[in-house]
Order: structure tokens, then sequence, then C-alpha cells
């Protein structure tokens, strides 16, 4: 399970937002714990329809919670 | 007991613990993960997919066990020749396809209800790759078997067309839970769409 090229602010901004649990984030926004657990370990990339809903429910834009960090052009 | 058979049956099972080994080598592999991430992984609950996963995959060995030993022991001739016998080996035969279809069909088919997320979705698509590397493992099984028992007859006995279709089926999905654990233990499935 290799870390993904783009990492992210979710476990900052859920401590931010009242300590939201992984389990509340995970069904505000469609999805397991499973996979928040591995988007905050840096070992999941989502889709851009799951990074939208995950940007939007913290009120922010994508790029403001999501970073890529890869060297491709 | 008819000996091609068992022999058939152990190189299926080597040449698929073969392909699966491969299948692992060539998968991205898992970076160490620390204690503090072993930890968090564990809390977290199980998905949907893979709980019914695992259920699959009881059913399928139990379905494929269960009618293998019969066969073995009473053999392929007198399975055709036995209408009690055939009966119960088919009765098995499509109560263990019902029990898969409660497992993994049913809820995958009623998506709305079921909690099936992007990520579950990709493992479930990425499965089907497991599930065709075995039935043409099984294939190749049955091929060689059949055509070194019955070489000097030049024909094979038509019970025998029963039996490869049954067993596909059966390894068919017996590929789809196997691909599916495959798929959450690599975890390394990223979003697509």
């Amino acid at each position: 399970m290799a870390k993904a090229e783009i990492t992210n602010q979710i476990r900052r901004l859920r401590f931010e937002h009242d300590e939201m649990t992984q389990q509340e984030l995970a069904d505000r926004v469609g999805c397991t714990r499973q996979t928040i657990v591995l988007l905050e370990q840096g070992r999941y990339a989502p889709s851009l329809a799951l990074a939208f809903r995950i940007a939007i429910n913290f009120g922010l834009t994508v790029d403001e919670v999501f970073q890529y960090r890869g060297t491709g052009t | 007991m008819q000996i091609w058979l068992p022999i058939g049956l152990l190189a299926v099972l080597a040449l698929g613990a073969v392909a699966v080994a491969l299948l692992v080598r060539s998968w991205p592999r898992r970076a160490g993960l620390s204690a503090e991430e072993r930890a968090e992984m564990a809390a977290a609950p199980m998905p949907a997919l893979q709980k019914r996963a695992w259920w699959g995959l009881l059913v399928m060995v139990a379905t494929l066990a269960i009618i293998s030993v019969i066969l073995i022991d009473q053999g392929a001739v007198t399975y055709w020749e036995d209408d009690d016998l055939r009966l119960t080996v088919v009765g098995i035969f499509i109560a263990g396809l019902f029990a898969y279809a409660g497992t993994i069909l049913g809820p995958t088919l009623r998506r709305g209800r079921q909690k099936l997320d992007e990520r579950d979705r990709i493992v479930l698509s990425r499965a089907g790759t497991v599930q065709s590397g075995l039935v043409l493992i099984a294939l190749a099984g049955w091929l060689i078997t059949l055509a070194e028992r019955f070489r000097e007859q030049g024909a094979i006995p038509m019970v025998y067309l029963y039996l490869l279709f049954g067993s596909i089926v059966l390894i068919n999905l017996l590929g789809q839970s196997l691909g599916i654990l495959l798929g959450y233990w690599m975890g390394s499935a990223n979003g697509e769409g």
C-alpha cells in the first residue's frame, strides 16, 4: 500500500470542526470509515467527486484540502 | 474411486496457488504501516462488501468441498448413472448459488440500499481479474486431466461436460470473493472517476 501523491488536511480539518469523528465525516460525504482512514494516512487518492464532497463539507475549495506533491507536469 | 478426479482437482488447486502468488507479487507492494496506522485501520469497521466477501468465500469453499468429496467418493460414472446422487449434487450446487447470491450478488445489485462507496466499487470491479484468472487455470486443469485420462479412448464421457461447467461456475464465484478480499488487503485502489 504505497503512499499516494496527493496529501490532504482532512485530519486537521476534522479537529477544527468540533472534533468531528471519522465516521461522521464518512456519513456526510458518503463513504466508509475505512476510506477516511486511508485518506488521512495518505494511502488513498480519492476521486474528484469525493474530493469535492469533502471540501464542500468543510466549506473549502478542493485545493485548500488536497495538495498534489508529485513531480509530473 | 477414480484416481484422475483427485489428480485433476489437485492440479487445479496447485495452479491456483501459483496464480494467486504471481498476482500478489505483481500488485503494488504494501508499504510498512506504523503501529499507530495499524491500530487506526484495526479500529475502523470492515466495509460491508468485505464482510460479505468473507461469507461468500466460506459458502463457495463449502459448496466446492462438499461436491468434490461426494464425487471423489462415488465416482463420476456413478454420478451419471444414479439419479438420486445426481439430484443431491445438483441440489447442493443450486443451494450454494442461492447462498452466494444472498451474500454478495443481491446486496451489490441493490446499491441504493447497500453502502458501497467508491473504493468498494473499484475493489469489486477489479475482482474480475482474479475471477478470470482462476477460471482459466481451472479450464487448464480440466483440459490436462481429461486429455491425459482419455487419451487412449479418443473421446471424453459426457458426464465431464456437466462437471466442467459446474466447477467453472463455482470457481468463478469463488474468484470474485477472493478478488474482493485481495483488493481490500492490498488497499491500493485509488479513486477513479
